[in-house]
């Protein structure tokens, strides 16, 4: 059986274990939640971790979306996938929860850069990137970031950014639009020196990444 | 730049572009923002903590509704209050006597109710009784919470 087979039916699975978890809770047995918080946890935890790039943050911001996913449980009409309930719900008060107290960015001067760039390994460079796209994206207008970060956490599928964040899938791809343009332009030296050493790859010096952003 | 909507999910790579292939852009950030190293594992204590929230938050009470019935009639009888009051004041207003009010107007309510000093006191005896039907209101609904 292909993976992809095996994905769905695993899919499947857990659509129903949340349909028969959501009816025990709602029918008064509190305990059921405890299914639907193991098997949510992972992408729950992530997604936010995504926004505040805070581990203890993001457990508690998970921790709130489990407590509103358990109080508004009987909101959900079963029209969506519980997935997509979910994580709409999430979204929101993961954006709202960043436009009130927005994540501490790291400055620039904590992106450490090696003294010889080319002495340094591989590990260091792709970190020292990490850093620099995490960075460019915190640097966003929140629209494009919410819609970016999402993109990127439904790994690339439109409408299930869009389901997300209860936006049409067309403002979805403007907003990606927009936010690769200005990231391209941050990016750009990144990006060059990419380009370079695909060309070249014996040449693997870092650039100075941090300074053009 | 103007913005061309794509027309579907493929085509925003295009549109970046991507040419058919991923460019170099959302390489970087599919390399970036979608690593799976960057995957998260929950602390231990998680689940627990989750479900410790839960359990104190279905243990608790439900909120107590607010007590529209108890309320209704008292907001009824103050809107008729207000506007009863309103009414007063534009037919006893500048410039009006309070003769005026009878010359084919009002002439149905008691003349000596829209005499000068009696509508004062009238006023103020209304205003008394509504202080205290609403004094009452209140120790009689925090009487029966307790």
């Amino acid at each position: 059986m292909s993976a992809t087979g095996i994905q769905q039916i695993m899919g499947n699975q857990r659509a129903a274990d949340d349909r028969q978890d959501a009816a025990k809770v709602l029918a008064g047995d509190t305990r059921a939640f405890e299914g639907i918080v193991r098997r949510w946890q992972v992408p729950l935890i992530n997604l936010a971790y995504r926004f505040c790039r805070d581990r203890g943050r993001a457990e508690d911001m998970a921790q709130e979306a489990f407590l509103r996913a358990f109080r508004n449980l009987a909101s959900w009409r079963e029209e969506s996938a519980f997935s997509t309930w979910l994580f709409s719900l999430a979204t929101n008060l993961y954006c709202s929860e960043l436009r009130r107290h927005p994540p501490i960015t790291l400055p620039f001067d904590e992106v450490h850069e090696p003294a010889d760039p080319h002495a340094t390994d591989g590990g260091f460079e792709e970190r020292n990137q990490s850093a620099a796209v995490h960075k460019a994206v915190h640097t966003l207008p929140p629209k494009y970031r919410e819609v970016l970060t999402l993109y990127y956490f439904h790994e690339m599928d439109v409408p299930s950014t869009a389901r997300s964040l209860n936006l049409p899938e067309g403002t979805v791809k403007a907003h990606l639009f927009r936010a690769r343009n200005l990231l391209r332009d941050k990016l750009k030296p990144m990006l060059d020196h990419r380009m370079a050493s695909e060309r070249n790859p014996a040449r693997r010096s870092s650039p100075r990444i941090t300074e053009s952003l | 730049m103007k913005y061309i909507p794509p027309t579907n999910e493929t085509d925003v790579a295009l549109l970046t572009g991507g040419h058919g292939e991923k460019c170099g852009l959302d390489r970087l950030l599919d390399d970036h923002l979608a690593a799976a190293s960057d995957q998260l594992t929950p602390s231990s204590g998680f689940v627990l903590s989750v479900m410790e929230a839960i359990h104190a938050q279905a243990s608790e009470p439900p909120p107590i509704a607010f007590p529209w019935r108890r309320v209704l009639p008292g907001t009824i009888a103050i809107l008729f209050t207000l506007i009863t009051f309103v009414a007063f004041a534009l037919f006893l207003g500048p410039g009006r006597s309070d003769t005026a009010i009878f010359d084919g107007r009002m002439n149905l309510l008691p003349a000596a109710f829209f005499s000068a000093g009696k509508t004062a006191l009238y006023s103020i005896l209304l205003a008394a009784c509504l202080s205290i039907a609403t004094v009452a209101a209140s120790l009689r609904l925090a009487g029966r919470s307790r």
